[in-house]
């Protein structure tokens, strides 16, 4: 009998969980280990911030489904990696601490023949003091962050109401942050929200984002077909904002917040302040602080993880020029190049370079997004990594039959731009691959026929259907596997 | 009433494009948002495939 442990139980921990045991079956044991006891639908999170969902709409315990497939679940968060063993135990194995109300503290070791990180990103709030949900801005990474940041609204629009005018600042609290499209995404929620109570006037939206361009999202921007004509996703994030009455400031790295105020230094190297009454601003993000040791004890962090604290897989991480780039650079199959049996899927893999070109101020700060690693090759790593490990414990293979690289899969992203079932729009932004491959599309980098830019009610009727459906998929109700990731 | 940004015309800064009434109004037309619906999950399907191998 195999075991494989799976740490994490996000969108691509839990994808690759629930397809391990499908393929695995009865004979094979598959262990999970996850802190959050809940499993969430994270692009949602954005209309928990806006009053629009509950917590509960957008989450469901795991263990009910877990039992249902007979997955073990251990309520625990995952500290150190023993890849070799140690002196006592000749199997790889991994420490946990377990953090539910009847084990809290308890420590122990979980061995395993194949090991799954999935553990997303770590949100570091602490590289930019004063930022975050314990200090003066507010967060929706995580559901408790956007329920909170919603308590925070309301406050605002209440201000608001009684004539008080607010100013409201969205984007990056970091000068290497990703997730540019949920703060977007939160922008324009909120400003469909302030019209629907009739409060825009009494709001100033400020969009702040680390992007030398609006609209590079971390990919270094795209090009769309629109309207007869193909035009960047700058023009198109510009359109969009000036429709709402939205400012912006770009190429600003957040480098401390205040009460009510915002650091910022520009690309040009001025130092600039933004007031403000709310603000949601996000982090940047970096790995889970895993600590790796060998068989004698030699801290070996390095080699399994990058200074980043993401875990090293396949990709050419050899630094090159930010024209040398190229998508080969990218990870296919996950695997460690130092241990075979350990793989990392969505955002916990480290990758090789950005995706945007690097700028950095006169002062020597770095002021770029770093890539972003949405949901749908969060789901599809967390998947390929499933199939070719069931496919070496049946078969007794080491040839990884299934590969994905982001230099070859393409993207979905749903931006909601307001929540109604008549009145609600969405922007659908599709591209293909998610990073730009000049070889092969010289003109634009991507498939111009596969990007879509489009702002309408059908988006929000796609964000909307999406999120049922990967409830659906996520809870094992009939069918689940054949849905898409 | 809504504040919104003054546009004019020649004068030396740059302007994104901002929809039309017309735009606006097909872009929450049920019937026209329908027929987008499913042809926005084609083109995301065919994505979706092509991602996998
Ligand atoms: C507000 C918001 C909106 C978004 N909207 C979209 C969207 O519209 N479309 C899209 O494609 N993408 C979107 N994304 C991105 C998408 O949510 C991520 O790509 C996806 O969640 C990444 O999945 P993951 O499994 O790698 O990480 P996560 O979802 O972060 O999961 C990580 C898991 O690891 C667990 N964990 C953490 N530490 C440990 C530990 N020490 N030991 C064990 N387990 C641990 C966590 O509890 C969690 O279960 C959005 C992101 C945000 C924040």
């Amino acid at each position: 009998m195999a075991k494989v442990v799976v740490l994490g139980a996000g969108i691509s921990g839990h994808t690759a969980a629930s397809f391990l045991k499908k393929m695995l079956g009865k004979k094979h044991e598959v262990v999970v280990i996850s802190p959050n006891r809940y499993y969430q639908w994270v692009p949602s999170n954005i209309w928990v911030g806006v009053g629009r969902m509950t917590v509960d709409q957008v989450r469901f315990p795991l263990d009910k489904v877990y039992k249902k497939w007979g997955i073990v679940y251990k309520q625990a968060k995952a500290l150190e990696f023993f890849p070799e063993g140690d002196s006592e135990n000749q199997f790889p194995y991994v420490t946990i601490e377990h953090v539910s109300a009847e084990q809290k503290g308890e420590r122990e070791k979980v061995s395993y023949d194949y090991l799954v990180n999935a553990t997303g990103p770590k949100l570091n709030f602490e590289a930019t003091p004063g930022l975050g949900p314990a200090k003066f801005s507010y967060s929706v990474c995580a559901y408790d962050h956007a329920a909170h940041a919603w308590e925070g609204l309301q406050k605002a629009i209440e201000a608001m109401k009684n004539g008080q005018k607010q100013r409201l600042l969205i984007g990056t609290g970091h000068p290497g942050a990703t997730c540019q499209g949920a703060a977007f995404e939160y922008t324009l929620n909120i400003a469909f929200e302030l019209k629907r109570k009739k409060l825009s006037h009494m709001a100033e939206i400020t969009w702040i984002t680390n992007e030398y361009e609006l609209g590079d999202f971390g990919m270094g921007g795209a090009f769309v077909k629109r309207g007869g004509y193909i035009t960047s996703t700058k023009v198109f994030t510009e359109s969009v904002l000036t429709e709402n009455n939205i400012k912006w400031i770009k190429r600003a790295g957040v480098t401390k917040l205040e009460e009510g105020v915002a650091h910022y230094q520009t690309l040009a190297g001025e130092e600039k302040t933004q007031k403000f009454d709310f603000a949601m601003l996000i982090p940047a993000f970096k790995g889970q602080d895993f600590k790796a040791y060998s068989k004698t004890g030699e801290d070996i962090t390095a080699k399994v993880f990058a200074p980043n604290g993401f875990m090293r897989v396949d990709a050419d991480y050899t630094p090159k020029d930010y024209e040398d780039w190229t998508i080969a650079d990218w990870p296919q199959t996950y695997q460690s190049p130092a241990y075979p049996n350990i793989y990392a899927t969505g955002i916990a893999f480290a990758p090789p370079h950005g995706i945007s070109k690097p700028m950095k101020s006169p002062t020597g700060l770095s002021i770029t997004p770093a890539p972003p690693r949405t949901g749908m090759p969060s789901g599809v790593t967390g998947k390929i990594v499933a199939q070719n490990i069931s496919h070496f414990i049946k078969h007794g293979d080491s040839e990884h039959k299934h590969k994905a690289s982001m230099g070859r899969m393409g993207a979905a992203c749903i931006v909601s731009a307001g929540y109604s079932m008549t009145k609600g729009l969405g922007a659908t932004m599709t591209v293909s691959p998610i990073v730009p491959d000049w070889q092969r599309y010289p003109e634009w980098g991507r498939d111009i026929k596969a990007t879509v830019g489009e702002v309408g009610l059908a988006g929000h009727w796609i964000k909307l259907f999406l999120h049922y459906m990967f409830i659906h998929k996520a809870k094992g109700y009939p069918f689940w596997w054949l849905l898409p990731e | 009433m809504e504040k919104k940004t003054e546009i004019r015309a020649y004068k030396d800064e740059f302007y994104p494009p901002v929809p039309t009434k017309a735009t606006k109004f097909w872009r929450t037309n049920i019937l026209y948002q329908f027929y987008k619906f499913w042809r926005l999950n084609f083109k995301i399907m065919r994505i979706v495939v092509k991602g996998h191998s």
